[in-house]
């Protein structure tokens, strides 16, 4: 906008100096082709020199020379007109300098500057004739004067007007114009995996825009069946696999049941029950993931005392783990309105993560305080190698630290991930920060009351 | 106790069957869900395990269908829809239990027999298997003449281990009901737990007789009813 009005100044700054510097120019030239014209008219050689002023006044009346003050001053040639006016002689013996134009445009003229006391006339005289025609030169500049007293008043201020004026039309020609395009970019901007399924309602008002918009409505059709396949897969997948692992599970149950106790086969059964908890938790992860994905994740709220929840856990980590140091600061008495099973999935998610990625001899150290109307809670934890983009790494699906494989440690990679979407739906937001120290902190941060339950 | 399970699935079906008979359990299986209504309806049963997704007619539908006509009957329902929708809908319908698939068939024994009010284990404040009786209001445990009050998660462990004598709990099986973890802390905290309490409860005076206790390395943990009888 800035840009715009700076551009308009210097326009019409340049307009001005530039057109007046050519139009002074071509006005002077003007003014001497009207002073030509008048000496051609009237140039009968033995025109009296009444007869002559009565032509040439005549010659201009017509002319837009008119519009000059009527002070031209007429010589007659001295050699045929005894009777020169005084100011002719005077003229006539002024030191005129006479333009020596190579390839004259009017010939049989000359043009030139005549200074006669202070005063410095335009003069043209006719050779054949020796008639002369004088303008005085401030006179000119005058009349020029007043033309641009106008001229700039319309440089100043209709130039700009008219620049606004345009500005404004051109503005409203383009948002009406653009309306379509913002509308669609609006409309593209609140699509997400969300809320895919929803037509977009980009309404064309030119039909230019209609075959775009049916491009748009097609492209989000086909992306939404896209998720809905993938979201599908993994649900349908988790659904189907229920099946088949209930039946699992309740063979191999059976089977330890009917078993010697601490038989080889049963040992063996209960190893493979154990591998079947496993494709279960990783199956009900996935639906839990594939729900979110979706967001149709039920959440079942209720108001939880979670420095309770965090302090139970840290006494059961200090019982648990007594090869690693558990230390821990909460504030106690902070209520949060969540779904208590998938927060308890998130801290155990955490806490199994510090110990799973921990130090031999290590430590685990657990914050939760309360900052304005949010929590924050973080676990850090001594690592033994911080891979490069760990903090964007570690949350992504099936990913586990190379650790993990080395040291064999159970789980499947899905846990922070899990987080991530879990904390999600509670509006809140997790990181995970590591440090030169090799020290990792995932800290969570989420408000104690969600915002939709503030709002409906 | 005559059961009625109707599951469409015959692999679940069989397991399902065999574990309520070994539990001492009359059962009678259907596989779909219009013959399921008409023996329903019969009203021969003590109580019926239903599936969700059924031919013929699906559970909910069963529901709808028998609770107005003032068939009152208790119905657990097996479902692989574990929603809290559904399961809000299975109660609304007049479900008396709901039982995510995949399940343990021990879980679902203990559910059959508390809604029958069979098992006074579920319900009394003081009760006795294989020798050790347990007072759930003062935690305290017998155990011939030893007695200890026991901490919140011994009390848990042996309160779960009671609930279903005979039954052999795996380690994950009880860090997960005792600990609430659904992980595995990679320690051998129920055993210790086990181990303290063995400590509490025997002496040595009873240091002759056989622990009702039991842990079967490499497979878990349970009450131990043949030491005792």
């Amino acid at each position: 906008m800035l840009l715009f009005f700076v551009c308009i100044v210097i326009v019409t700054l340049l307009n001005r100096y530039l057109s007046q510097y050519f139009a002074a120019q071509y006005l002077h030239e003007r003014i001497q082709s009207g002073m030509v014209k008048v000496l051609q008219k009237c140039t009968v050689p033995d025109l009296p020199k009444l007869v002559f002023k009565l032509c040439a006044d005549e010659a201009r009346a017509n002319s837009w020379m008119e519009s000059l003050p009527n002070d031209y001053v007429y010589c007659d040639s001295p050699t045929f007109v005894p009777n020169v006016s005084p100011f002719c002689r005077q003229v006539q013996s002024a030191d005129i300098k006479w333009k020596d134009i190579q390839g004259n445009p009017v010939p049989d003229f000359e043009f030139g500057l005549a200074s006669i006391g202070p005063t410095q006339w335009t003069a043209v005289k006719q050779i054949t004739s020796q008639r002369m025609l004088l303008v005085d030169q401030d006179i000119v500049k005058k009349s020029t004067d007043e033309l641009w007293g106008i001229r700039n008043r319309v440089m100043q201020y209709v130039f700009p007007v008219i620049a606004l004026m345009l500005l404004a039309v051109s503005w409203v020609m383009a948002s009406v114009l653009l309306k379509p395009v913002n509308s669609i970019k609006e409309t593209l901007q609140k699509l997400s995996s969300k809320n895919l399924n929803e037509p977009l309602e980009v309404t064309a008002d030119y039909k230019e825009f209609q075959a775009f918009t049916e491009v748009f409505e097609e492209l989000r059709g086909r992306l939404h069946n896209s998720f809905l396949q993938s979201h599908r897969f993994s649900s349908d997948a988790s659904h189907e696999l229920r099946t088949p692992l209930t039946i699992l599970r309740g063979h191999v149950e059976l089977g330890i049941a009917e078993l010697p106790s601490g038989s080889p086969a049963q040992i063996r059964l209960r190893l493979m029950g154990e591998e079947i908890e496993r494709l279960i938790d990783i199956t009900e992860k996935l639906l839990l993931l594939s729900r979110a994905d979706s967001d149709s994740l039920k959440l079942d709220m209720e108001k939880i005392n979670i420095s309770d929840v965090v302090s139970q856990m840290v006494e059961d980590a200090q019982f648990l783990q007594s090869n690693l140091k558990i230390t821990s600061k909460i504030q106690p008495q902070i209520f949060w309105q969540c779904d208590k099973n998938l927060i308890y999935q998130l801290i155990q998610n955490l806490y199994i993560n510090a110990v799973n990625y921990n130090l031999p001899n290590g430590w685990i150290d657990f914050q939760l305080k309360q900052i304005n109307g949010s929590l924050e809670f973080s676990v850090s934890n001594p690592t033994q190698e911080v891979v490069k983009d760990l903090s964007g790494r570690a949350f992504e699906r099936f990913y586990r630290g190379d650790s993990a494989h080395t040291r064999h440690i159970d789980g499947h990679g899905l846990g922070l991930s899990l987080c991530i979407e879990i904390i999600h739906v509670h509006h809140g937001r997790i990181t995970l920060s590591a440090d030169d120290n090799k020290i990792v902190k995932v800290t969570v941060t989420a408000p104690l009351i969600p915002p939709d339950v503030w709002f409906g | 106790m005559r059961i009625l399970l109707i599951e469409d699935e015959p692999k679940i079906a069989s397991f399902v069957s065999q574990g309520l008979r070994a539990a001492g359990m009359a059962v009678e299986h259907i596989d779909n869900g219009l013959d399921g209504l008409q023996a329903v309806l019969q009203a021969q049963h003590d109580l019926v395990v239903l599936d969700i997704m059924l031919p013929g007619m699906d559970g909910f539908e069963l529901l709808q269908k028998i609770r107005p006509m003032g068939i009152a009957t208790p119905i657990i329902v097996l479902s692989a829809k574990t929603d809290l929708q559904d399961r809000l809908q299975g109660f609304d319908l007049g479900a008396d239990d709901y039982l995510a698939k995949p399940f343990f068939i021990e879980e679902l024994i203990a559910r059959i027999r508390s809604l029958l009010g069979r098992n006074a284990s579920h319900n009394e404040d003081i009760f006795s298997v294989a020798g050790i009786t347990l007072n759930r209001l003062t935690r305290k445990a017998d155990w011939q003449d030893q007695s200890a009050v026991l901490s919140q998660r011994e009390f848990m462990l042996l309160d779960y281990l009671m609930r279903s004598p005979g039954y052999i709990f795996s380690r994950k099986q009880i860090l997960q009901h005792v600990w609430n973890f659904n992980f595995d802390p990679q320690t051998n905290v129920v055993d210790v737990c086990v181990q303290r309490i063995r400590k509490k409860l025997i002496s040595d005076k009873n240091s002759k007789s056989i622990f009702p206790i039991e842990s079967i390395r490499g497979v878990g943990y349970r009450i131990n009813l043949e030491g005792v009888a």
